[in-house]
């Protein structure tokens, strides 16, 4: 036995070396010795909870776990433009201005603002308030995060402008030409405030987010997990919740499952799939109700037929959007006509062409094109879209007679296309906090080469679109908006299919529970019951 | 094997050749297990090449239903549905095309090149054979998955660019083993006398060395089926493989994954095509190496 | 000894270039733009150019190639585009992942295969032969993302033992990938180690050992099984190996926070830099893992080891 014994030692042997491969993979790096650390943390956090779930009575808890779908590909405020991105930003840093629960933008690190001219907006800054490293934010911070907002291609759509220090806490913003957006993209991660030395000594602030957030970040596990911990002198008092984490689990079903056995708190993105099955479960709270983002079929007005006005009011009339919903969303969101997105204010029906066969008909005749001849390539980039377009395949051919062929590629392909131009039609989306930002994204002709997908190039647009930036009074804003959004309609520039739900699935003992229509979530907010 | 034949000439070669071919079919016949693997590989071809005559593309194989979506298997559907109403039967039995064909072609293309490439290094030698396998080294420096990865990545979604890649993986395997069947005979009498009588390289190596290498190239050849079938269905499951809607296993249960929670029954007939187009190739492939060379064995 | 290895070591650097460039190429044949792929779908024109000129991408492909490898001889495999870390800090991060699934599951292979196959070129020709036999060949021809998948419906969703995907929860995490990965090397070596076992059982020496009357339990594993060993652990190399490649589909089926994964996620986003350096990586450890299994060869046969010069 003891000789046999040894003729495995060739074998392990192999298997020793391989580890001496991993052995020296964590000795050379940092980050890998705190991931391996970190892991035993969320484990000992995550089997803490459900010991407390189950002993019911879970008063005493202070840890919220949360499943996201996607990893965050920065924490710094400036570095990304990405949605999960924003969710981590939301936990460790302020912006002058935030979005409230009913899309309205309110004070956050500002106490209070006035518009001194078209141009000049001066803004008083809240006082005492710390940033994590317990230096007070001052206006030199102000000015040095606006700036870099400026500097960082990732964000510096959302720029604000000049910025001038007036005293310690006042500052001073100067626009280009009268900008009704302003405050809005002041609520953009990319204007977070960081501290200005920090920014000038060049920290990294994607191993150290230092902001004045309701949480400090403890640990990134890359591929595994965010953790936070409350920040004690956070301005609006310490949040209850002491710890949180931010789990990333990439499998639909796995999240569900996970929120089920009570692993985690709070599913960010649910499987639509499991909508149902979870709204029947006890002890968990489905939330599912309107976001800001939209998705059409986009198609390019500088190719035939969709050059054709009659021709994209016959195909936006020929599609059944419900069906789309059904199919696509498994009933996760709800069907739009408007060219815009209908939880902004400003956005109208007016004018947009609606589901009829018998007008689409109509339209057709009226283009004076032969549908044999129409047939074109829709690009879809991912398994939704691609379940959407094949409704849009069988509506066209069914009503209109028009045979279209689908086209499937990857994500960054179809960016890379459709912002050159390069194709005839795909479905795709826009997200965006106000409507301002939307229509200059997607329809202002600056944007054609980017975010402008269709091409629409129309001056009456364009110059609406400048008049709704330059009308700071808010009640005239919206009334231009509604032209606006009339004009768009009649032009029907792309064919809108359907506004997606934000959908969140939490442990029913959450208390102050938040979420608006642009998916933000404070979480300083939450509590156990 | 039959160093005898010190004959360049044709008709006698083929002479000899006609009793071997009937020599390895008889001892592929006694194995059963051999027998049973080509039995299931001709009833996969025979599926493959009528699965796209019996049913239609558009109305049968890819046309959504959404009144009968996500069913499970019944009289009507033996499989169920998906997702979009399709019946999984259909297109199960049409992904048979879609994975076969794409194989075959693949490893044509793949064999065609191996073998210029690796007859010419195992039969010159030299220079010429270091440069060409330094060079194959380099391919084979990374695992053949994810050489395909890249390359599929790169070029994009299509069935096209799916055979490039799985041929750019595979070449280097097959000119490694054809250099390698093709050594041991460069030196045979026969092949010497041939050169002795000035016959041109390309005629020795086509006519004198690859015949006398078949054996090691044939079974790689039937294992490479196989081994392209399993990865384009690898790279379809990761959304890199056939572009949908078309049918194809590895892109069906990377869909069913959704679903595997209520509708289970997703995920086990495709995976269960897969598993048996790969066992009865294998199957064969082995009991082609039994035929072909006993001492192999 | 050591000259071999070094030998070994520096023939890598030849094809470490050559792979390099080649996944360079390829990369560029890319029709995605990496700086509108970082941007998204809300991006500006003047950020989309702004965002190309700071990652240096309207420079021509051999100017960033030189650049890369002026970078690659100092260790540095680059920045990632998408994150803006340093791409090593990334791969390693994430590194550790990948072996203890390759180790675990080569483990797992191992366990179950040498018995198989030893076991069954001893009752050769039996039921236990048959079907032991059989079930490697199953092993074999099951593409491993099926039985992931078949995996995670009996034991994570319908039994609830282990999670159904990630790597948060310690060795119960890990049990599925690695029986899902172990599960298909696990055939190739049964039916190295039998078929090795048998020619083995074979030789003459064999035959002198039991006519000396030595229990069959000694010959098989005193004498026998040594000698057998020699292919077994070829192929145990080869299939380290491919586990790498293989890792890619199960650490994607398991959602397993490996460099398979990673890799895949950053093709995806045409982050090219961390395409690159995964691939190094990968190639680097392919390689290594080759050397090793040359001078375990050696260790365990001595006319082999001989050559080592």
């Amino acid at each position: 036995m003891k000789k046999s014994f040894r003729l495995l030692a060739p074998v392990l042997a192999l298997s020793l070396a391989a580890g001496l491969l991993a052995g020296c993979g964590s000795g050379s790096s940092s980050s890998s010795g705190g991931s391996s650390s970190g892991t035993t943390t969320t484990q000992a956090a995550a089997s803490g909870d459900t010991a407390a779930s189950t002993e019911g009575g879970s008063s005493g808890k202070d840890t919220l776990i949360i499943a996201t779908a996607n990893e965050t590909p920065s924490v710094t405020s400036n570095l990304h433009n990405a949605v999960a991105g924003d969710y981590i930003n939301k936990m460790t840093y302020n912006c002058l201005f935030y979005m409230d629960e009913n899309q309205e933008v309110k004070e956050d690190l500002a106490d209070s603002y006035e518009i001194a001219s078209d141009t000049e907006w001066i803004i008083h800054l809240k006082e005492g308030v710390k940033f994590h490293n317990g230096e007070e934010m001052t206006a030199k911070d102000v000015k040095a995060s606006l700036d870099l907002c400026t500097e960082s291609p990732q964000v510096s759509q959302y720029a604000a402008g000049e910025v001038e220090v007036v005293d310690d806490y006042t500052v001073k913003i100067i626009t280009d030409g009268p900008d009704s957006g302003l405050l809005a993209a002041l609520t953009h991660h990319g204007n977070a405030i960081l501290p200005a030395d920090l920014i000038e000594s060049g920290h990294d602030f994607n191993k150290e987010p230092i902001g004045t957030g309701p949480y400090i970040m403890t640990a990134w596990n890359k591929g595994e997990s965010l953790e936070f911990e409350a920040y004690a002198d956070y301005f609006k008092g310490e949040p209850e919740i002491k710890k949180v984490t931010w789990k990333i689990i990439p499998e639909g079903a796995s999240r569900t499952m996970a929120l089920e056995a009570g692993e985690v708190d709070l599913i960010v993105e649910v499987e639509t799939a499991d909508m149902s099955r979870l709204a029947e479960t006890d002890g968990v709270t489905v939330y599912n109700a309107e976001s800001t983002s939209q998705s059409w079929m986009m198609i390019n007005n500088e190719r035939a037929p969709f050059d054709n006005i009659d021709f994209r009011r016959a195909i936006a009339s020929a599609i059944d959007k419900d069906a789309i919903v059904q199919v696509a969303l498994n009933g996760g969101g709800s069907s739009c006509d408007s060219m815009t997105p209908t939880t902004f204010p400003g956005t109208t029906d007016e004018g947009a062409p609606t589901y009829d066969v018998e007008k689409a008909k109509e339209y057709l005749a009226a283009s004076g094109l032969d549908p044999a001849n129409c047939g074109f390539k829709l690009i879809c980039s991912d398994d939704r879209k691609l379940r959407a377009g094949q409704v849009v395949q069988s509506c066209l051919k069914e009503n209109l007679g028009i045979d279209i062929e689908l086209e499937s590629m990857d994500l960054a392909t179809y960016l890379d296309k459709t912002a050159e131009g390069d194709y005839d039609a795909a479905i795709g989306g826009y997200t965006a906090n106000t409507l301002l930002q939307y229509v200059q994204g997607v329809y202002h002709s600056s944007s054609i080469g980017a975010s402008n997908k269709t091409r629409t190039n129309d001056p009456e647009i364009d110059a609406l679109i400048e008049k709704a930036k330059a009308t700071v009074d808010p009640e005239e804003n919206v009334a231009v908006l509604e032209e606006l959004s009339k004009a768009l309609n009649e032009n029907c520039p792309q064919v809108p299919l359907y506004m997606t739900n934000n959908m969140r699935a939490y442990n029913s003992d959450i208390t102050g529970f938040n979420l608006n229509a642009g998916g933000n979530t404070r979480y300083e907010l939450f509590g156990w019951n | 094997m039959n160093k005898d034949a010190g004959n360049t000439t044709a008709d006698i070669g083929s002479e000899k050749k006609k009793s071997q071919v009937l020599e390895v079919w008889k001892r592929l016949c006694r194995n059963k297990t051999a027998v049973l693997g080509l039995i299931i590989v001709i009833m996969l071809v025979l599926i493959g090449i009528f699965a796209p005559i019996v049913f239609d593309y558009d109305t049968q194989v890819i046309k959504t239903d959404y009144a009968n979506t996500l069913q499970g298997p019944s009289a009507q559907h033996p499989f169920g549905t998906d997702e979009m109403g399709r019946d999984i039967l259909i297109r199960v039995l049409y992904g048979t095309s879609t994975s076969l064909s794409i194989g075959v072609i693949t490893v044509i293309i793949s064999l065609a090149i191996g073998l210029v490439l690796g007859s010419a290094s195992g039969y010159f030698g030299g220079r010429v054979d270091m440069v060409i396998m330094r060079i194959m080294d380099i391919f084979l420096a990374i695992p053949g998955t994810l050489l395909a990865i890249c390359i599929v990545a790169s070029l994009g979604n299509s069935i096209t660019n799916l055979i490039i890649a799985m041929a750019v993986s595979s070449v280097p395997k097959f000119a490694r083993v054809v250099r390698g069947a093709v050594m041991p005979v460069r030196d045979a009498e026969y092949v010497e006398a041939a050169r002795a009588i000035g016959a041109k390289d390309s005629t020795i190596i086509f006519h004198d060395v690859l015949p006398n290498s078949l054996a090691p190239i044939i079974v790689q050849t039937t294992l490479e089926v196989a081994s392209v079938i399993l990865s384009i269905a690898g790279l379809s499951f990761l959304g890199l493989g056939i572009p949908a809607p078309r049918p194809e296993w590895g892109a069906m249960l990377s869909s069913a994954r959704t679903y595997i929670r209520d509708y289970s029954y997703m995920c086990l007939f495709p995976g269960l095509a897969i598993m048996i187009t790969i066992l009865s190739l294998n199957l064969l492939g082995d009991g082609l190496r039994d035929a072909l060379d006993p001492r192999l064995r | 000894m050591t000259k071999f290895i070094i030998k070994r070591l520096l023939a890598l650097i030849p094809v470490l270039i050559g792979v390099t460039l080649l996944v360079f190429c390829i990369l560029d044949l890319a029709p995605g733009d990496p700086a509108k792929t970082i941007l998204g779908e809300e991006a500006s024109v003047e950020a989309i150019e702004a965002l190309r000129e700071e990652m240096g991408l309207d420079d021509p492909l051999l100017v960033r190639y030189g650049r890369y490898m002026a970078g690659l001889v100092q260790g540095d495999l680059g920045t990632s585009y998408k994150t803006g870390d340093p791409v090593s800090e990334e791969v390693w991060a994430r590194l550790p992942n990948t072996i203890v699934l390759a180790l675990t599951s080569t483990v797992v292979a191992i366990i179950l295969a040498l018995p198989l196959g030893v076991l069954a070129a001893i009752k050769q020709n039996t039921l236990f032969d048959g079907i032991s036999m059989f079930i490697s060949l199953i092993g074999i021809s099951m593409p491993v993302f099926w039985m992931g998948l078949l995996l995670i419906l009996l034991f994570a969703v319908t039994l609830g033992w282990f999670p159904v995907s990630g790597a948060d929860q310690g060795i119960r995490s890990l049990v599925l990938p690695s029986i899902a990965l172990g599960f298909m090397h696990m055939a190739s070596i049964a039916r190295t180690t039998r078929s090795s076992m048998l020619e083995t059982i074979r030789q003459d020496y064999i035959r002198t050992v039991r006519a000396k009357g030595l229990p069959e339990r000694e010959v098989i594993t005193d004498h026998a099984l040594k000698n057998a060993l020699i292919p077994t652990i070829t192929v145990i190399g080869i299939q380290i190996g491919q586990m790498l490649g293989g890792s890619v589909l199960t650490e994607s089926v398991f959602a397993w926070p490996g460099i398979g994964r990673y890799m895949i996620q950053s093709i995806q986003g045409r982050d090219i830099p961390s395409v690159m350096g995964c691939i190094i990586i990968f190639a680097i450890g392919f390689a290594l893992v080759n050397l090793l299994v040359d001078l375990i060869y050696g260790f365990v046969d001595p006319r082999i080891k001989a050559q080592y010069k």
